[in-house]
C-alpha cells in the first residue's frame, strides 16, 4: 500500500509525458527532472519509503539518467534525467543519510557535480588517476589508448 | 591530552584484504576515524559491458571470492528475467542448496575471523574446522571448493545424483552438531562476552538513516530478510525464520550469524529432501532483447542488487552492482566512536568485512 | 674457513626449515586468500613444515601477494617488498597475481606482479588450491 500510494503522489510531479520512450522495466519507475529529486525523496519518506537500495549511472549517446532505486516490499525507482548542460543535481544525504557512498560513487564514475557534497578524497579510483570519468569512456577494454591512460 | 592518529591498512595482520583507516586516539579513546577504500577496485562493471553474457558469469563470480555463488545467482536472474526465461523448478533448488551451503560456510569463516581478531585462536581453529565439511559438500556438488561455476544462464550446469544426496543428508547433522558447540561457546563464555558485549552499538533509528542490511540491521531489531520478504528462486516454498536481537553489539551480531547458521543447515536438509525431478536447465538465447532488470537477493551480509541494461546485442549495456559491506563501512566512524583502542579489532571485524565485494 | 663454511650452511639449512609467510592481497577477490588462510588450520596445518604466517614485513622471508595488482596498492606492495631483509622470495599465488586473470585488461590493474616485483614461485588456479601453495614453498625451498 505504501508503494502504491507514493507511485500515486509521484505521478503529478513526474514528467509523464515521455514515459513511454522508457524501456521496460520489471520495477515501479517515475521519471523524474533533476530538480525534482528532493520532492519526491520527501514523498517517498513521507509514505514510510526508507530503505534506498543503491543509486545507478546510465551513461547513453552523451544522456545521463540516475536511477536511484528504492525497496519498501516491492521496488520502486526515481529516474532523474541529468541535463547534460548543467550536470549537477542534489544531494539527498540530508534525507538519506545512506546515500552518502552512493553518490560519491556517481561523482566519480561519472563527472556528475552533487550539490552540497563533500569530495575532498577519493573513494574508488586511485588517488593518483587521471583519467577522467572511467564510466563515460566508450574505450574498447584493453586498446592503446586505455593502456596510456593508466600508466 | 595529545592526540595519535594510528594507521590500520592496507597491510595490517587484522585485515584479510587491504582497506585503510586511520584511527585518532585521545589517550586510549578513539575520538575519530576515517576509511579508505579503493585498494581492491578493479572495474568490474566497465569490464562486464566488453563481454557477453555468459562471460560475465565468470567475472561476477570474482567479485568476491567468500559470497561467489549469490553474485552469480543475482545475475542470471536478472538476464534470465530480461529474456522472459522461467528455469526448471529442479535447478532452482540446486541454486537454493549451494545458496545456503555458502551462508554456512560465509558465517563460520567470519566467527573464526571475528575469535582470531579478539585473540581466541582456538575458536578460529574449531569453526574453520568445521567449515571444511561445507567446503566438502561443495566440491561434491559442484567441482569447486571456493568458485563452483555451477550457475548458467537459464538454470544450474550439474545435476545433483542420489549418492551426492545422501551424502549431504549424513553429513549435515554432523555439521549441526559442530555448530550448536561454537554458539555454546558464543552464549556462555566469558572472556568472548567481555570482548564483544557493548561495543559497536547501532540503534534501529540509525540502521534506518543509513539503509543497512543483513545481520548487522537485524542484530539492531530491523527483521528484513530478502529470503522471506520478496522471495526469489523458490523460497516461497519454504518457511524462512527470520533472527533478530535488540541488543545491537558485536556479541548480537555473532548471535545472530551462528543461529542462521543452524537454520541454514535446517534449510539445506529440507531442499535435498524435496528436491523435485525434472531438467536442471533451460537453453538461453544468446542475444537479449532489449530492456532493464533489477534483481534482489540475500548473500550471507545482506541485500545484493543488480541491475543489468540490454540494448540487444550479447553484451550487455550497463550492470551495476550493489554489495551489503558497502551499506554498514559507512557507520563504521560511527562505531568506533568512544571506545578503547583494543575494542577496535572486535568492531572492525563484527561488522563482517568483504572489501573486495564493496569496492568492485 | 671450514668453520664459517659450516656455519653459513647451518644457517641456510635453518631458513629452509623455517619458511615463514607474509600475506599480502593486492586487490583480489578474496578467493586465493580464504584458501592461503586454511592452510592454518587443523585441515592442512603447516606449521608443522615450519611455515608461520607472520604479521609484519620485518619478521618475514616469503612474501606470498595474491590478487592482480591496482593501482593504488601498487607503491604499498613496493614499499611492503622493500622493508623485508634480504634474502627474500615472493610467490605469486593464484591466476590474478601470474596474469591478471579474469580482470585482465581493466582500466584500474597492472597484469600479474612480475610487472612490479621479481617473482621466485608462480601458482595457477582461480583460485588456487592450499595443497599447491604448499608445494610451491616446498618447490622454493629447493630455490633457498
Amino acid at each position: 500500500m505504501t508503494i502504491c500510494n507514493a507511485l500515486c503522489e509521484l505521478k503529478n510531479i513526474s514528467m509523464t509525458e515521455e514515459e513511454d520512450l522508457l524501456p521496460s522495466f520489471n520495477e515501479n519507475q517515475v521519471l523524474l527532472a533533476s530538480g525534482q529529486l528532493l520532492e519526491a525523496v520527501v514523498i517517498l519518506l513521507k509514505n514510510d519509503v526508507k530503505h534506498l537500495s543503491t543509486i545507478t549511472g546510465v551513461y547513453q549517446e552523451n544522456k545521463l539518467q540516475l536511477l536511484y532505486h528504492f525497496w519498501q516490499g516491492e521496488g520502486i525507482t526515481l529516474r532523474v534525467v541529468i541535463d547534460v548542460t548543467d550536470n549537477q543535481v542534489d544531494s539527498i544525504t540530508d534525507l538519506i543519510p545512506g546515500a552518502l557512498f552512493y553518490e560519491r560513487e556517481i561523482v566519480e564514475m561519472f563527472g556528475v557535480k552533487i550539490k552540497g557534497l563533500d569530495m575532498a578524497t577519493r573513494m574508488f579510483l586511485p588517488d593518483n588517476w587521471q583519467g577522467g570519468a572511467p564510466m563515460r569512456r566508450k574505450l574498447e577494454v584493453g586498446s592503446e589508448e586505455e593502456m596510456q591512460e593508466i600508466k | 591530552m595529545s592526540r595519535v592518529t594510528i594507521p590500520i591498512g592496507p597491510q595490517h595482520p587484522l585485515l584479510k584484504e587491504p582497506v585503510s583507516f586511520n584511527i585518532t586516539l585521545e589517550g586510549e579513546n578513539v575520538i575519530d576515524s576515517t576509511l579508505r577504500l579503493g585498494y581492491v577496485h578493479r572495474g568490474i562493471e566497465k569490464l562486464a559491458e566488453s563481454r557477453s553474457y555468459v562471460k560475465n558469469i565468470t567475472l561476477f563470480e570474482r567479485v568476491c571470492g567468500i559470497c561467489s555463488h549469490i553474485h552469480t545467482t543475482t545475475y542470471c536472474q536478472a538476464v534470465e528475467g530480461l529474456l522472459g526465461l522461467e528455469i526448471p523448478r529442479r535447478g532452482s533448488y540446486i541454486r537454493m542448496l549451494l545458496c545456503e551451503l555458502e551462508r554456512i560456510h560465509s558465517h563460520l569463516l567470519w566467527l573464526g575471523v571475528l575469535a582470531k581478531n579478539i585473540g581466541l585462536n582456538t575458536v578460529f581453529m574449531y569453526a574453520w574446522r568445521d567449515r571444511e565439511i561445507v567446503l566438502d559438500l561443495m566440491e561434491e556438488i559442484s567441482g569447486g571448493r571456493v568458485s563452483h561455476a555451477i550457475n548458467t544462464i537459464g538454470g544450474v550446469r550439474k545435476d545433483l545424483s542420489s549418492t551426492q544426496a545422501k551424502k549431504i543428508l549424513a553429513d549435515l547433522p554432523v555439521l549441526a552438531a559442530r555448530v550448536r558447540e561454537l554458539l555454546d561457546i558464543v552464549n556462555n563464555d566469558r572472556s568472548f562476552k567481555a570482548r564483544t558485549q557493548g561495543i559497536g552499538y547501532l540503534s534501529t533509528q540509525d540502521v534506518y538513516r543509513y539503509c543497512v542490511v543483513g545481520p548487522v540491521a537485524r542484530a539492531s531489531g530491523v527483521g528484513v530478510d530478502l529470503r522471506r520478504d520478496a522471495p526469489y528462486a523458490h523460497y516461497h516454498e519454504f518457511d524462512i525464520n527470520v533472527i533478530t536481537m535488540q541488543e545491537g553489539d558485536v556479541w548480537a551480531r555473532a548471535i545472530v550469524r551462528i543461529l542462521e547458521t543452524i537454520e541454514s543447515i535446517d534449510l539445506s536438509r529440507q531442499i535435498v529432501e524435496k528436491l523435485p525431478a525434472g531438467d536442471v536447465t533451460v537453453r538461453a538465447n544468446r542475444k537479449v532483447p532489449e530492456g532493464e532488470f533489477v534483481s534482489r537477493s540475500e548473500a550471507p551480509r545482506g541485500e545484493v542488487i543488480y541491475f543489468v541494461k540490454s540494448d540487444g546485442t550479447q553484451t550487455p549495456k550497463r550492470v551495476k552492482v550493489r554489495t551489503p559491506t558497502l551499506t554498514a563501512l559507512i557507520t563504521l566512524p560511527m562505531q568506533l566512536e568512544g571506545l578503547q583502542m583494543a575494542d577496535v579489532s572486535a568492531v572492525i571485524a563484527g561488522v563482517d568485512l568483504c572489501i573486495a565485494c564493496a569496492d568492485r | 674457513m671450514k668453520g664459517k663454511k659450516l656455519i653459513k650452511e647451518i644457517i641456510r639449512w635453518a631458513r629452509k626449515k623455517s619458511p615463514w609467510i607474509l600475506h599480502f592481497n593486492s586487490g583480489g577477490c578474496n578467493g586465493c586468500d580464504i584458501e592461503l588462510l586454511s592452510l592454518l588450520t587443523p585441515h592442512m596445518d603447516v606449521e608443522r613444515l615450519g611455515i608461520l604466517k607472520e604479521s609484519s614485513p620485518r619478521h618475514a622471508d616469503i612474501l606470498v601477494c595474491t590478487g592482480p595488482v591496482t593501482a593504488q596498492t601498487e607503491s604499498r606492495l613496493v614499499r611492503i617488498y622493500e622493508q623485508m631483509p634480504a634474502p627474500k622470495w615472493v610467490i605469486a599465488a593464484g591466476s590474478c597475481s601470474c596474469t591478471g586473470g579474469v580482470f585482465a585488461g581493466a582500466y584500474n590493474i597492472h597484469d600479474g606482479i612480475d610487472n612490479v616485483l621479481p617473482v621466485d614461485v608462480y601458482i595457477p588456479g582461480c583460485p588456487c588450491r592450499p595443497e599447491a601453495i604448499v608445494d610451491a614453498v616446498i618447490k622454493l625451498q629447493e630455490k633457498m
